[in-house]
């Protein structure tokens, strides 16, 4: 029987997870770059240690309200690496690394928000809270995020707004 | 762009871009100043804006968009025809070439250092392109220094003359805490092309001859000059010296861009470089008659067989791992180069 680590995050009044391997890098910018005109998904660009990443505003593709600001008390980033870039979705605060048996890992369930159950790859019944383990490609980051053409909510299901 | 109605302001800072035959004027709130940088390409996820070309971290640690003025002056509504036909060329001739180009091309820093002959080296290596004051550097009993971000940087020359008044070019190179500033006589500009160095019997401080842009270019051993500048420099220059024969390193990388990054480093650090994109590619390649001293390849791929006698460093992109990280360019040089030792030791013995 095989366990898996996730890292868990809080965005909203959510408990996320990723998988260890896809984090590199748990840190607070300095600063943000807004970047004018780009979608609602790009919270702007950070500088981590030299390198220039781009920061997904997690909650704009979640369908929250957008808390990011560009001064100020920045939020937390996650660096994560995909095509060779750096990508840092925006989260709350974040948790613990959890241990999770393979066998709890369930499939969504069928009522989640499409929005959610499209960054969802399942979840898992933590003892006090629901954890949703996050497919960080589609929140953003790397292809699948950016629908390839120019807009990245063609692939998106509606999300009612 | 976004830019607000001129709110009945009377004055207005205007940058006016020309772009083809026509000008055209953007009203900016405030001018700074101007600044050599260099530009890193946007992330793909943005790369459908024609805007922006790309962006770069200043000094302050701040990054910046840089804009493009073919981009804003098609997002302006009323381009002359004349000039959108002009960019369409443009930009068709720009997709042609850059659906030519390949995988392998390293981005080289062009300037003149002494003498007429353009020199290259890497522009991963660089760490920013700086016009400083010649007026504020100050002699010591190791050469000029002058005081750069808070800290003393020791400055070296290519042979050129290191200018006492006006600006001077100079190449900044930093490692960990230390920086050195190595002058040059002037910036030329930033190639693509593959580095494709001919050794030669060339003069200490080069690596050899290339041809860039058409023009025979000398690639500078950036190592050599970091170390006679300050001997502390944590290059494996100093070890490099001593061996005069190349060591031959095989590279087995699937991301092509740790390989446009690590190649060139590897390359200038003196070793000569061989690419594998797979583990298969690099099985095939060990199994050809070259002999490898050492093998560098990601952690995934480390489990490849090799012979025995061959050296394998792991290497990361993350840094929790005991491999290598592979953005560690000193790290990643000082595991070759004790790999290189270890290895000589063995045949010796």
């Amino acid at each position: 029987m095989s366990t898996r680590e996730f890292v868990t995050f809080r965005i909203g009044d959510q408990t996320f997870g990723v998988s260890v391997s896809e984090i590199h890098d748990v840190f607070r910018p300095a600063s943000m770059t807004q970047v004018p005109l780009s979608g609602p998904d790009i919270a702007g660009f950070l500088n981590l240690r030299g390198r220039i990443v781009t920061a997904i505003n997690a909650r704009s593709r979640l369908g929250l309200k957008s808390l990011v600001k560009s001064t100020g008390n920045l939020p937390l980033a996650i660096g994560v690496e995909r095509g060779g870039e750096s990508f840092g979705p925006i989260i709350d605060e974040i948790g613990e690394v959890v241990r999770i048996d393979e066998t709890a890992l369930e499939q969504n369930p069928v009522n989640l928000d499409a929005t959610w159950s499209w960054v969802s790859r399942g979840v898992c019944r933590l003892d006090d809270r629901l954890l949703v383990i996050m497919d960080i490609d589609r929140c953003g980051c790397g292809r699948s995020g950016c629908g390839l053409g120019g807009d990245e909510h063609e692939t998106l299901p509606d999300r009612g707004r | 762009m976004m830019v607000d109605p001129l709110e009945q302001k009377q004055h207005a800072s205007i940058v006016v871009m020309q772009v083809g035959e026509t000008r055209f004027g953007l009203i900016v709130d405030e001018v700074f100043d101007t600044e050599e940088i260099v530009v890193k390409p946007l992330s793909k996820r943005l790369g459908s804006m024609s805007e922006y070309s790309g962006a770069t971290i200043l000094g302050d640690r701040a990054v910046i968009m840089i804009l493009d003025p073919n981009g804003i002056s098609k997002s302006v509504a009323n381009v002359a025809r004349s000039v959108e036909r002009l960019l369409d060329e443009q930009s068709a001739a720009i997709g042609a070439h850059g659906a030519a180009a390949a995988a392998e091309r390293t981005s080289m820093l062009l300037f003149n250092a002494g003498g007429e002959q353009p020199r290259a080296c890497p522009l991963s290596l660089v760490t920013r392109l700086e016009e400083l004051d010649a007026t504020r550097f100050e002699p010591t009993a190791r050469g000029l220094v002058v005081q750069y971000r808070g800290r003393l940087m020791p400055l070296a020359s290519m042979g050129g003359d290191i200018r006492r008044e006006g600006k001077q070019p100079v190449l900044v190179f930093s490692q960990g805490e230390s920086v050195i500033g190595l002058v040059v006589d002037r910036i030329l500009d930033i190639v693509e092309e593959p580095l494709d160095i001919q050794i030669g019997n060339s003069s200490s401080g080069a690596l050899g001859t290339a041809v860039l842009k058409g023009v025979l270019t000398e690639v500078i051993d950036i190592g050599y000059f970091l170390g006679a500048a300050d001997p502390n420099w944590a290059v494996a220059a100093a070890q490099l010296d001593s061996q005069r024969v190349r060591k031959r390193v095989l590279l087995v990388e699937s991301h092509s861009f740790f390989r446009n990054l690590l190649a060139p480093v590897v390359t200038a650090a003196g070793y000569d470089v061989t690419i594998a994109r797979t583990a298969e590619e690099a099985r095939a390649r060990l199994k050809s008659s070259i002999a490898f001293d050492v093998v560098l390849a990601d952690a995934d791929d480390a489990q490849i067989a090799v012979p025995s006698a061959q050296k394998v460093i792991p290497m990361s992109s993350r840094a929790d791992t005991e491999a290598v990280p592979k953005s560690d360019r000193h790290a990643l040089l000082s595991a070759i180069a004790s790999a290189v030792r270890q290895k000589d030791l063995g045949e010796a013995a």
